[in-house]
């Protein structure tokens, strides 16, 4: 049975592009708790999905971790530059960490994480200026400032206690789903 | 000045860390000699460490590169290259000293041996085994020594792979999480180590040891088999035996080698994991700098951005555009809602206040009191009451004994500090305290306790 005061905030994450993690991180504890909003759609998944269609919205269910809605049919013909925006800012982030030899679990650890210091590099460097402009980052912002835009504000990082970036779960889902695409 | 080879070697013994660092160099740099330049300044700056100047000198002397030339210690020193190379044998004394510096066999020495093994069969089944047979008798001595020689190298280098293994895990099981960039650079780095062992030392040293491993050239072992069994059917059935022990004897390092593997295992997975990963990452870097270089003609810039990339690999395909200005709210037209909303609440906390009784709050008049506080007072009302009255030869010694009389199970020796200062204020205005210095200072013991004191005398 839908909770109407829990289905306003969610479709008011979800109109607004924010996905919605099977976890959330809660800053005073430092831990990462279960999302209600996530059990909510988990437990009424077809009675939600089919709220959606009513409103030409398609709710998809990613790699069992986080849901987030899309437009059904409406705009295939326009390039997807929000979607690109995500994944190239993701990509360069997750190749500007692996590239100095860390281990990839920080990026994902919600009590580790990482800098913003040690992202500067992207800005810093033609290569990955070149990929960001391409795909109109930044432009006139900073790279913080369009990881917050692009990845906090949807729920793909957030920033934990020690003000450190971390991928969420749908943030690492698609790194995980790079590795799988790679397996032999 | 010359010094001999013993005593060259003994010297270099005691200051083993100079061998150490030159073995360190040579691993790292994967050499086999060290440029001069690493040499002399190494011992410089051991000559400096040494504080006393006899030893400067009598080091200065022995490790002279002259002196480690002549004494054989260097076997190499090649002037137009500017490098050093130290008498092998040298060297593998000093890894000895030290486990950790002990080098593992790698795929070509363990070739090596097998090609040696191979050459001696081929050699013995050529050969008349007879004892009149010099050449045989010399064959026979050269097999025992090599079997001996490579039993020795297998031992060292079961122990070296056992020890790298607990070393390695050690530096990777840890309870705590990996939560800084530069534990995780070197967690990396020792799975990378883990990852070469596996490969070039482990590996290879099991294959060497499993008899029945398939390959075009016979396994070490079956050589050792067949130069056995050629001993046996030519009579030399207490040499065959012997050749039978040292391969008995070689291959039971294989289980301990296998438990090495298998202890590495679970980290090589993680290794695994993680260079999969970065291939990932790597693979979809480049595919989006691909993509990137092949928007940039001038005209379709930005207009066809990225038409190339097709929509259903995209991981979060039809994500909305996200604008913070779209959150839904209660819009209340030429009102600022949130000043009415603090107005209110202002206005709520103020007659709370009001309100509110202001409760009573009497003193609890059955306190716990702590218990040293009675001890105290009964101490301060013993001391007033006290018969004991100047002239006093030694305060502490009175004051114990009278306090032990009246506290009985409750004293306890720190109290006697206290009954002291009461009674000095008893006695302040009547009396004048002298502190003997001039004797040594008294002790009082008492329930396990001592306390030292200088005597002091109270005079009328």
């Amino acid at each position: 049975m839908i909770t109407n005061k829990l289905s306003q905030t969610i479709y008011n994450q979800l109109i607004n592009g924010k996905v919605i993690n099977k976890q959330a991180y809660i800053t005073k504890t430092n831990e990462l708790e279960e999302n209600h909003l996530y059990n909510e759609v988990f437990n009424n998944f077809d009675e939600y999905s089919t709220l959606y269609q009513r409103i030409n919205f398609e709710l998809v269910h990613k790699n069992s971790c986080f849901f987030y809605i899309r437009e059904l049919g409406g705009a295939e013909l326009e390039v997807p530059i929000t979607t690109i925006k995500v994944q190239a800012l993701l990509i360069i982030i997750g190749r500007v960490f692996t590239e100095q030899g860390y281990l990839f679990e920080v990026l994902t650890d919600h009590r580790a994480g990482v800098k913003i210091d040690d992202l500067m590099i992207a800005t810093s460097e033609e290569r990955y200026l070149d990929i960001l402009h391409t795909c109109k980052l930044c432009k006139t912002r900073g790279i913080e400032e369009e990881i917050n835009n692009n990845l906090v504000a949807r729920g793909l990082m957030f920033v934990n206690s020690r003000g450190h970036y971390v991928l969420t779960g749908a943030g690492a889902s698609f790194f995980d789903e790079l590795t799988e695409d790679d397996l032999p | 000045m010359h010094i001999a080879l013993d005593r060259t070697l003994v010297l270099l013994i005691e200051h083993k860390d100079l061998m150490f660092g030159f073995i360190d160099y040579m691993d790292q740099n994967q050499r086999k000699d060290i440029p001069e330049q690493v040499f002399t300044n190494s011992m410089i700056a051991k000559l400096n460490a040494i504080v006393k100047r006899n030893e400067t000198e009598r080091l200065k002397d022995a490790f002279d590169r002259d002196n480690l030339i002549k004494s054989g210690i260097i076997s190499e020193f090649n002037k137009s290259r500017g490098t050093i190379a130290f008498q092998p044998a040298v060297i593998e004394v000093f890894r000895l000293f030290d486990k950790e510096r002990v080098r593992g066999l790698r795929s070509v020495e363990l070739e090596n041996i097998r090609v040696q093994i191979d050459n001696v069969l081929q050699q013995h089944q050529d050969l008349s085994f007879s004892t009149d047979n010099i050449i045989f008798l010399e064959q026979r001595d050269h097999l025992f020594d090599l079997l001996r020689q490579v039993n020795s190298q297998i031992q060292n280098n079961t122990e070296h792979l056992e020890h790298e293994a607990d070393r390695l895990s050690k530096r990777l099981d840890h309870d705590q999480a990996i939560l800084t960039l530069d534990e995780s650079q070197q967690v990396k780095e020792v799975l990378l180590q883990v990852k070469k062992i596996y490969d070039r030392e482990i590996i290879p040293t099991l294959e060497f040891l499993n008899a029945r491993e398939y390959s075009k050239v016979k396994a070490p072992l079956t050589l050792i088999d067949e130069i056995s069994r050629l001993y046996d059917i030519r009579g030399f059935e207490d040499d065959s035996y012997y050749i039978d022990q040292y391969k008995l004897s070689i291959l039971s390092h294989y289980k301990a080698v296998e438990k090495v593997r298998q202890t590495l295992q679970r980290y090589l997975h993680q290794e695994r994991q993680h260079r999969l990963t970065y291939n990932a990452i790597e693979k979809a870097y480049l595919n989006l700098q691909t993509l990137t270089q092949s928007t940039f003609t001038e005209n379709l810039k930005e207009r066809y951005i990225f038409k190339l990339l097709a929509e259903s690999e995209l991981f979060f395909k039809g994500l909305k555009t996200f604008s913070s200005a779209q959150d839904s709210k209660i819009e209340w037209h030429e009102r600022e809602h949130s000043l009415y909303f603090n107005e209110y609440l202002i206005e709520q906390k103020a007659r709370q206040r009001s309100e509110a009784f202001a409760e009573v709050i009497s003193f609890d008049s059955k306190q716990n009191a702590d218990p040293n506080n009675a001890l105290k007072r009964q101490i301060r009302a013993l001391i007033e009451q006290c018969e004991i009255k100047p002239p006093i030869n030694d305060l502490y010694a009175e004051l114990h004994c009278f306090l032990v009389a009246n506290l009985s199970k409750d004293y306890q020796l720190q109290y006697l500090l206290y009954g002291v200062s009461c009674y000095k204020q008893r006695i302040k205005k009547t009396a004048k305290i002298n502190v003997i210095f001039e004797h040594p200072q008294q002790q009082i013991h008492y329930k396990n306790k001592v306390l030292e004191y200088n005597k002091r005398e109270i005079n009328e």
